[in-house]
């Protein structure tokens, strides 16, 4: 009996024992299976939960003046976001990150509700290197900062329409930015990296793909004369009460945007809801009856075509016409004026009347060559092409209004280009707004005209012209002005004007053009040389100064000097 | 003179340890330091109180060894009544995060049910050893009785992996102890009856889940299922040879949870690879050979079943711990003998030791 127990208690015993040799035999045998045959499989797995490819940021290309001066330039600032699942789990830091964030415990709450499955959501964009530092001191789990580039305007207001902005991603919105999206566009680089559970970078892999920066442009702009014609227009602006104004400056030999401005503005790097009519660049989107401006070519066609001589003098007697129902008037009875005069005096009357003896053909070829009713090829976003109508579709009336600048629309710079075309002697160099275009010049008006034409515009700024307050010592200067009654519900307005002035600089030898536009003065004063006229004076003498632009007028500057024989 | 007593008696010291299993214990340790250097981030100050905690498991060991298995069985009703209080306490004034677990007092902390492992051996050997088979019904009920009151205490703070583990290290040295067979199949039915009945009303959610997930890991890799999905990774990506000392990706970036306690084998499988696993694995069953030689030369029935119990609690705790860590066992927090980060465990784990090598010790010297 003792023995046949003890072999029981041994059976027992090796059963035990072999029981748990075998379990340990099977684990090793899993051992091999998940080492071994999944190894792959698992490491991979692994390598999935830690490999992360992250962006590499790049920057935007900045934008700069023709001298170098930035005006667009990207500045690298941290976002905060969350990963949703690990900040649900410290629900009770919620506060500080609010207070922090200044954003509501609600908002907070819904924002990261919302995407609970996502990994990535942005909780602030943008925030300042203090309240960046003060996230990074918080340590809550699940939430990090990410840098980006915010875009920056050191110009401010000055060059605010031109330059257009970025939205939060910083791809190109409106303007400058938008127009050369393409180039000024970075394309963020990618690398590898191991990350920890928690999101941190342990270790930097690989560099899959290099961050490709934007390219910096040099623009045609200069700075500082961007930032005279914007003072004097505003002041001007400011003065007169008016809606708006517009001021730009071309080379007329290059065919650059030397400057491109207006008021009121607003402040880019603040003002994201800024008021829409003071955001869009009026300058290439707004279309306005161009008026007496255009009277130059009028003259200039009667010359080209022969049929009017410098010497021929046209009757405006009683200072008004009736014609097709429409009534043309000048200010006063002019009598008879001969070409010159047409334009010194600046008659309707006197202008309508050539245009009515011009071929119809050759007044639109010409006004059709210089840009009008054509669109500018800037590629600037929400550029306006405006109205130019083919003669075919002309009445009498509506030639002889074309004589004076009316039943036509063109933008400020369809103006100003039509100016610098008349400046270079009727070669046309393409606008550009990046600065040394290589582009060839076309000749678009006969050379000797041109020089008639321009001879004949420095009497306007004479002591009997209405730009008579554009006088500049030393200098010689071309300039039609222009006081354009505004189309209101569908009738001329007697009190709703736009106020003009358009020029070359120096007479003799043009560098410049420009145009000054004061829309709905509301001072009392409307007529352009008055509201325009010394924003005109101002930026070209600034811009001569800045161009290094040799004096063209001996004479002048000889009255102007204190110790002058006067 | 002075010199040659020093040297007696530091081997009258070391007299009781048996060699081999010394020689076997300190490989461990050794692999124990080794890798816990590596899963608390290279922190020296945690590998040194981790070492300070294997020297004062070497100490009890020593003293351990040094009482004679008459003495042990004399103070075994107390002790293990004191255990039982101990536990009674902690479900009192426990402490610990998700479950009551810890008794403080001042700095040290101790987890009652780690004594267990120590305690539910000595009882089931005390109650049981001096009879030889057929045990009486009297007995193996009072025993029974016993690990089922402990195993509940274990199970109310909520502990069910060591819970578990008590309950089957009872029923195991009773096993051995050589009950009728009847008292087997009886046993066997009625767990097979009551399991339905534990399932639904004895369960926390959680502790459902657990077992949920551990048939489907994949159902909730974020939540329930995540240790187990980043343990099976660890422990497959280090494939043949491991990545090598200190290059766990698992444990170093924190995708792995508890990686220096309970998760601590999947860190040493992804460092030392599958030659490590085995030479793991193969150092425990030397260590469980060694044993049961210990036991067949134990001078009584006590002894034998003491240090068959002891024996089997510590592989038990192995077996449990590796096979949960490579998704063959439901997660239970429940740590690897000698390798995992823990005073409690390494102090009684090495004091068992101590009471195996005594009672073997012991043994010789009578025969001697």
């Amino acid at each position: 009996m003792k023995v046949a127990r003890r072999v029981s208690y041994n059976w027992r015993r090796r059963l035990v024992l072999s029981l748990f040799l075998l379990i340990g035999i099977g684990l090793v045998g899993r051992a091999v299976q998940l080492q071994y045959a999944e190894q792959e499989f698992l490491t991979a797995q692994g390598e999935s939960r830690q490999l992360r490819t992250v962006p590499i940021p790049a920057s935007r290309g900045m934008l700069l003046d023709r001298h170098g001066e930035p005006l667009a330039i990207s500045t690298p600032v941290q976002s905060v976001w969350a990963e949703p699942k690990s900040l649900l789990k410290v629900e009770g830091r919620w506060l500080e990150l609010s207070k922090l964030l200044n954003l509501s415990r609600p908002k907070l709450k819904r924002l990261v509700l919302d995407r609970q499955d996502r990994k990535f959501v942005y909780l602030r964009r943008q925030i300042t290197p203090g309240q960046a530092e003060k996230v990074t001191a918080l340590q809550i789990p699940g939430v990090g900062l990410v840098t980006e580039y915010r875009r920056y305007y050191p110009a401010g207001a000055v060059a605010a329409q031109l330059l257009g902005g970025t939205d939060i991603d910083d791809k190109g919105q409106e303007g400058l930015e938008l127009a050369f999206d393409s180039r000024l566009r970075a394309q963020p680089g990618a690398r590898q990296v191991r990350q920890d559970r928690h999101g941190r970078i342990i270790d930097d892999l690989a560099q899959l793909r290099p961050p490709k920066h934007g390219e910096n442009l040099r623009l045609g702009i200069d700075l500082w004369l961007q930032y005279h014609a914007y003072q004097e227009l505003q002041r001007a602006v400011l003065k007169h009460r008016a809606q708006s104004g517009t001021v730009v400056v071309l080379d007329v030999v290059t065919g650059e945007v030397l400057a491109m401005v207006q008021a009121p503005s607003y402040n880019p790097n603040g003002d994201r809801s800024a008021d829409p009519d003071r955001r869009r660049n009026r300058a290439v989107t707004d279309l306005y009856e161009p008026g007496s401006v255009m009277k130059p070519f009028t003259v200039l066609v009667a010359l080209a075509s022969g049929i009017y001589g410098p010497n021929d003098r046209i009757d405006t007697t009683p200072g008004h016409w009736r014609i097709g129902g429409h009534r043309i008037s000048d200010i006063r009875n002019f009598g008879e004026l001969d070409l010159h005069g047409v334009l010194v005096k600046s008659s309707n009357v006197a202008a309508a009347r050539i245009a009515l003896d011009l071929p119809g053909d050759t007044l639109w070829e010409t006004l059709d060559r210089i840009g009008f009713g054509q669109p500018l090829r800037i590629g600037y976003p929400g550029e306006a092409v405006g109205i130019l109508r083919e003669p075919d579709q002309w009445v009498r009336t509506d030639q002889a209004s074309l004589g004076y600048g009316y039943g036509l629309s063109a933008t400020p710079l369809h103006i100003a280009q039509a100016y610098m075309v008349l400046g270079n002697r009727g070669v046309r160099h393409p606008i550009s707004f990046l600065a040394h275009p290589q582009a060839d010049g076309e000749r678009m008006l006969p050379r000797e005209y041109c020089d008639a034409v321009l001879r004949m515009l420095q009497g306007v700024t004479g002591p009997e012209g209405t730009a008579r307050r554009v006088r500049l010592p030393g200098y010689t200067v071309a300039a039609k002005t222009g006081t354009v009654r505004k189309m209101v519900d569908g009738v001329y307005s007697d009190r709703h004007h736009v106020a003009m002035i358009a020029g070359v600089v120096p007479a003799r030898h043009p560098r410049l053009a420009i145009l000054v536009l004061v829309d709905t003065p509301r001072s009392g004063r409307y007529f352009g040389g008055e509201v325009a006229g010394p924003v005109f004076r101002e930026v070209a003498r600034e811009a001569l100064r800045l161009l290094n632009v040799p004096p063209d007028n001996q004479e002048l500057m000889i009255q102007a000097s204190p110790g002058g024989t006067g | 003179m002075a010199q040659h007593f020093y040297i007696s008696a530091v081997s009258r010291l070391v007299e009781p340890l048996d060699r081999t299993l010394m020689a076997l214990l300190l490989a461990v340790l050794a692999l124990s330091l080794t890798i816990q250097y590596s899963a608390n981030d290279m922190s020296l100050q945690a590998t040194q109180q981790h070492a300070i905690r294997i020297g004062i498991g070497l100490l009890a060991l020593l003293a351990m060894a040094h009482i004679a298995p008459r003495h042990l069985r004399r103070w075994t009703p107390a002790l293990f009544l004191l255990n039982l209080l101990l536990l009674v306490v902690v479900v009192f004034y426990g402490s610990g995060s998700t479950a009551q677990r810890w008794l403080s007092y001042g700095p040290i902390a101790f987890q009652p049910s780690e004594l267990l492992k120590l305690t539910i051996p000595m009882i089931v050997a005390y109650v049981l050893g001096p009879s030889l088979p057929p045990l009486s019904t009297l007995r193996v009920g009072l025993v029974l009785g016993l690990v089922a009151f402990a195993t509940w205490l274990v199970a109310i703070q909520p502990d069910l992996g060591t819970a578990f583990l008590v309950f089957a290290i009872g029923v195991s040295v009773i096993l051995l102890a050589g009950i009728s067979r009847w008292w087997i199949l009886g046993f066997g039915a009625l767990s097979g009856i009551s399991l339905p009945f534990v399932w639904q009303y004895a369960l926390r959610e959680y502790q459902k889940d657990r077992i949920r997930i551990f048939f489907n890991p994949e159902a909730d890799p974020l939540g329930s299922g995540y240790n187990v999905i980043q343990s099976k990774i660890a422990v497959g990506s280090g494939g043949l040879s491991g990545k090598g000392w200190t290059q766990s990706t698992q444990a170093q970036f924190d995708f792995l949870p508890e990686h220096s306690t309970d998760f601590i084998f999947s860190v040493y499988a992804e460092e030392f690879g599958l030659i490590g696993v085995a030479l793991l694995i193969a150092l425990y069953l030397a260590i469980l050979w060694r044993v049961v030689a210990l036991s067949q030369a134990g001078p009584d029935r006590f002894s034998q079943l003491l240090i068959g119990g002891l024996g089997l609690s510590l592989l038990m705790h192995v077996l449990v711990n590796i096979a949960m860590t490579v998704g063959h066992a439901p997660v239970a927090g429940s740590p690897l003998p000698l390798l995992s980060y823990g005073g409690s465990a390494m102090i009684s784990t090495l004091a068992a030791f101590g009471m195996m090598m005594a009672a073997r010790h012991y043994a010789h010297a009578r025969h001697k």
